[in-house]
């Protein structure tokens, strides 16, 4: 009896963004365990942590997931690349410019604390040079043309200040799957934060 | 619903709207009444205890620091939710991730079900699925807000969340394969689903004290269905009488695990089909009327069974029987019995020789059973730790669509069985298989271990039980080309507590979470559980030996599977090595292990590199709260006068007015429950037996200023039609269904007052 939420393309609540690694990784995989315990010891991110989940047991999965009240944080496997993925489920505010930038922040921030931190010894490089985007609400953002259509001219614009050039994006994926995007820098360029958008708070 | 999952359209509808026409009307009412039920305790309208079982009632269980609490390693930190102190039950807080529990009964999928299953786990919780030992699925760090939809989606491809929890009849579980097995006496699948929908939402299954558990098996030899350890355990056997056969079920009562686990116990050696549903239905209404309801100890049917002792139970439950109102559910199933049978994807094929891929004869081994039916069998899918991501769940749907259509379980050993394999097809279907990295060989061995969440997400977990199941899979499995086919065949299963979700009770080597002081440290143990039998339906339990610490046990497991290689004697079956070779001497044999050495690797648990603590565990949700029968009478009036005050908002003033009616009939049937159990489910029956036992015989509904004039809020509207309202006289109804429930509730205190303050 409470008014239905509606789904909006441009309001989404669900928006993940993956770096994959630079391999070989050679990082034990309790390392990454350790190092997200220590996340939430120390504090180092600024939102609600809750706790850490071990997958390794299943195949090109979340391997390691650290639990937020707002985004998951994994090491993530699941398309066959393992890299630092950073899925935003709720809290999500503004247009849409606003929600992707804000995904891209907190994901290149734990990516930063990632390649410096002792309990990683250095082992992690990421690749920024192409970066996997998703939507994951498929009432607001199934993954079709149509949709590339409406989001790809924002993520554009966002992926243009974060690779400096505007990069090339290609949509993947199958109907059944999310709406996903690959973003590659144009001419090999790399993702950076412009520091002046890092807004984690 | 295809075209949602398959995502060609792009909406601006929530949800609710996508899927009204899609959706049993019954089911989607049901769904918006917990969304508003949401509302109302957000707003503080609902009490905490009572939204907590409703909830449960849902399938939305609590997860581990839901109080907000959590031990780091060095110290317990406050989990700082934005909800700040809204509670979704007691010490629960409202922004607390939770589990949902998804009932399939007796495991049954279809593709479609699973593509939705999939992409439920990706959007609202981690992007992994968990098989059950319930033939349930789970999904984990699901945010409460998302659950009406969730279960919206849920709803439209067939599937229901409702009573997955709480104090109800749990998913009903059936041998995975019913209708395919050699041994089996029938096909027990119609009857475990007639059941399961009969007793769903069924008034007699609404006031328990506790869970209620039930099981169907087709042989009795067999392990699979586990009749022995469940609140009603229900075995299929023939007669042949006149020349004809008949069926009908032995069936079994009060067994349950647990703390302290009991065998069930035989109700009656022959319940013929026709009587299947009113007998189970009389053992509910005796569960719900002399089962324990304070005590949550000790309120599991085995508990009246043991009290009353099995001869009395019996007479009880046949008086029971007698008294029951005839409903034509109990048979018309069985006009259509072949509804249930399944139709092959495929024709059925003999494998050749030469078709083999390497490593699938070894896969082969274990994980293909034939079937009855000539030229197919059944391949099991083995799932570790019964996790498996939404990506595999898609591709496994788009197999099945492929190889097996609709044929589809989920077993309580926590795998997938694809049911209907034509022969031939099984080295295809392996290579496909080993693609999505879900070949591995092992099912139903040492290797397939049964774990519950443990220390990982619930709330009394003690010892982390899938921990240390992932480190024993990996370690045995790297040793499974080697291992004594003996002590290969061994089950192995992990509780993280003493509450047996891991059923370690009937495993061979079964472990339940303990924790011990050791030199002022707290060090994760678990008791060491030997000679329990999976087969013959969990056919005996095992008793503990003693409490190892938690990193010994991949040495115990090594330790007693070789003594017992070394030692059996020819043909010797494990659970009869145990008992020849007796506890004093299996302890002594793992006497070094006990002991935990000065090694800081003993203070934290597998997989979790924090310092062990149990400093931050909760309060169990494993049965709710007991929340009487007439609280959610109550509860659910007042809903539906909140919600008709909506519709009148929005102007709809039939709409409203019927609402309010409907508010009133609800209390009032709740009121009437109280001094009248069989008050009947018609607005006629309700208002003629409120009327005659709480106004006219007593006069309990008298307001002791008002008198009478609230209960005719009620009589002046029954059998009214609701149409042409003014929104004035509609909004005077909304007012006078408030005043009429506020009236029930003070009727209500009156009924329960402690007879000194009467
Ligand atoms: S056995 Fe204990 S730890 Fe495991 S799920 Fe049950 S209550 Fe939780």
């Amino acid at each position: 009896m409470i008014e239905p939420t509606h789904a909006s393309i441009m309001e989404p609540q669900r928006i993940s963004v993956k770096f994959a690694f630079v391999p070989p990784v050679n990082v034990p995989h309790a390392s990454f365990i350790l190092f997200f315990h220590r996340v939430i010891q120390d504090k180092l991110l600024p939102e609600t942590l809750i706790d850490v989940a071990d997958y390794s047991h299943v195949h090109n999965g979340p391997s390691v997931l650290l639990i937020g009240h707002e985004a998951h944080y994994s090491i993530d496997a699941t398309n066959g690349q393992i890299g630092l993925k950073c899925a935003v489920k709720r809290g999500l505010t503004g247009s849409l410019d606003e929600r992707i930038r804000r995904t891209f922040d907190k994901t290149l921030h734990l990516a930063n604390l990632l390649t410096k931190h002792e309990s990683l010894a250095g082992g992690i490089q990421v690749n920024t040079k192409s970066a996997w985007f998703s939507i994951e609400d498929r009432l607001a953002a199934p993954n079709t043309d149509l949709t590339f259509s409406h989001v790809a001219p924002v993520l554009a614009s966002v992926a243009t200040r974060y690779w400096g050039s505007q990069p090339v994006l290609s949509r993947l994926g199958t109907a059944k799957e999310t709406f996903q995007v690959d973003i590659s820098g144009a001419d090999g360029s790399e993702c950076r934060a412009p520091t002046r958008t890092l807004r984690l708070v | 619903m295809a075209f949602l999952s398959k995502g060609t359209a792009m909406t601006h509808k929530s949800w609710k709207e996508v899927l009204e026409n899609a959706t049993d009307p019954a089911l989607a009412s049901e769904i918006d009444a917990f969304e508003t039920e949401l509302l109302l305790r957000k707003q503080g309208r609902i009490e905490e205890k009572l939204f907590a079982e409703v909830r449960l009632r849902r399938g939305a269980y609590g997860q581990r620091y839901d109080n907000g609490k959590r031990f780091d390693g060095y110290k317990t930190q406050d989990i700082a939710f934005p909800s700040g102190g809204i509670t979704k039950g007691p010490s629960t807080l409202w922004d607390a991730p939770g589990m949902q529990r998804i009932k399939i009964p007796f495991g049954g999928l279809f593709p479609d079900q699973m593509d939705v299953l999939a992409d439920l786990a990706e959007e609202y919780s981690d992007g992994i699925l968990h098989v059950t030992t319930r033939q349930d699925i789970q999904l984990h760090y699901v945010h409460i807000d998302d659950t009406p939809d969730l279960m919206r989606r849920l709803a439209a491809i067939g599937i229901t969340t409702r009573e997955a929890c709480g104090n109800s009849v749990r998913n009903v579980t059936a041998c995975p394969y019913s209708g395919v097995c050699k041994t089996e006496s029938f096909d027990v699948t119609p009857y475990a689903k007639a059941l399961a929908y009969f007793l769903l939402g069924h008034p007699d299954t609404q006031d328990f004290g506790r869970k209620f558990k039930i099981a169907f098996s087709g042989c009795r030899d067999e392990a699979c269905g586990l009749t022995a350890m469940h609140d009603i355990g229900a075995l299929a056997v023939t007669r042949e009488v006149d020349g004809k056969v008949l069926r009908g079920f032995e069936l079994y009562v009060g067994g349950g695990l647990g703390a302290v686990p009991y065998q069930a116990k035989l109700l009656s050696d022959w319940v013929p089909e026709t009587e299947l549903l009113p007998i189970s239905q009389a053992v509910c209404r005796v569960f719900a009327r002399l089962g324990e309801k304070k005590n949550r100890a000790r309120a599991r049917l085995k508990f009246v069974i043991q009290k009353l002792g099995i001869e009395e139970f019996k007479k009880v439950v046949a008086e029971e029987r007698t008294k029951l109102p005839v409903d034509s559910r109990w048979t018309s199933f069985l006009a259509d019995l072949s509804a249930a049978e399944e139709t092959p994807r495929r024709d059925p094929s003999l494998l050749t020789i030469s078709r083999r891929p390497g490593e699938f004869d070894i896969w082969k081994k274990t994980n293909v059973r034939p079937q009855r039916q000539a030229g197919y069998s059944v391949a099991t899918i083995t799932l570790p730790l019964g996790d498996l991501t939404s990506s595999q769940m898609r591709a496994l749907a788009d197999l099945a669509r492929k190889y097996v259509g609709d044929n589809v379980r989920a077993t309580v050993e926590q795998n997938i069985v694809f049911r209907w394999v034509p022969d031939a097809d099984l080295p295809d279907l392996y290579k496909d298989l080993k693609a999505l990295h879900l070949a591995d060989p092992g099912a139903g061995t040492i290797v397939d271990i049964t774990a519950c969440p443990g220390t990982d997400t619930c709330k009394l977990g003690i010892s982390s039980s899938r921990g240390l199941a992932a480190e024993l899979r990996r370690d045995l499995a790297a040793k499974s080309a080697h291992l004594d086919e003996h002590v290969g065949n061994l089950h192995i299963k992990i509780s993280g507590c003493f509450n047996a979700c891991g059923q370690h009770h009937i495993a061979d080597m079964g472990f339940w979470g303990v924790q011990r002081k050791v030199g002022g440290r707290t060090v994760p143990h678990f008791q060491v559980v030997l000679g329990g039998k999976f087969e013959q339906n969990a056919g005996s339990n095992g008793l503990a030996i003693g409490a190892v610490p938690s990193k010994n046990i991949p040495a115990v497991v090594s330790r007693l599977s070789t003594h017992y290689a070394e030692n059996r004697t020819k043909g010797e079956r494990f659970q009869d090595y145990i008992d020849r070779t007796g506890k004093a001497k299996l302890r002594a044999l793992l006497d070094d292990l006990i002991t935990v050495p000065d090694n800081p690797n003993y203070y934290s648990d597998w997989g979790d590199p924090r310092v062990y603590s149990i400093g931050d565990l909760g309060m169990g949700e494993c049965a709710g709260e007991v929340v009487p029968l007439a609280h959610f009478g109550l509860a659910s009036a007042e809903r539906q006068v909140f919600e008709g005050q909506l519709l009148l908002d929005q102007g709809q003033a039939n709409k409203a007015a019927e609402k309010a009616y409907q508010a009133m009939l609800v209390a009032a049937e709740a009121l009437t429950r109280q001094v009248f159990y069989d008050v009947g489910n018609s607005p006629d029956e309700i208002v003629r037996e409120f009327k005659k036992r709480l106004c006219e015989e007593t006069t309990l509904f008298h307001d002791p200023f008002a008198g009478d004039r609230f209960s005719h809020y009620l009589f002046k509207v029954h059998g009214s039609a609701f149409t042409n309202m003014e929104l004035d006289a509609a909004h005077r109804r909304i007012e006078e269904a408030t005043l009429f429930i506020e009236a029930a509730h003070a009727c209500y205190a009156r009924m329960n007052l402690p007879a000194a303050a009467e």
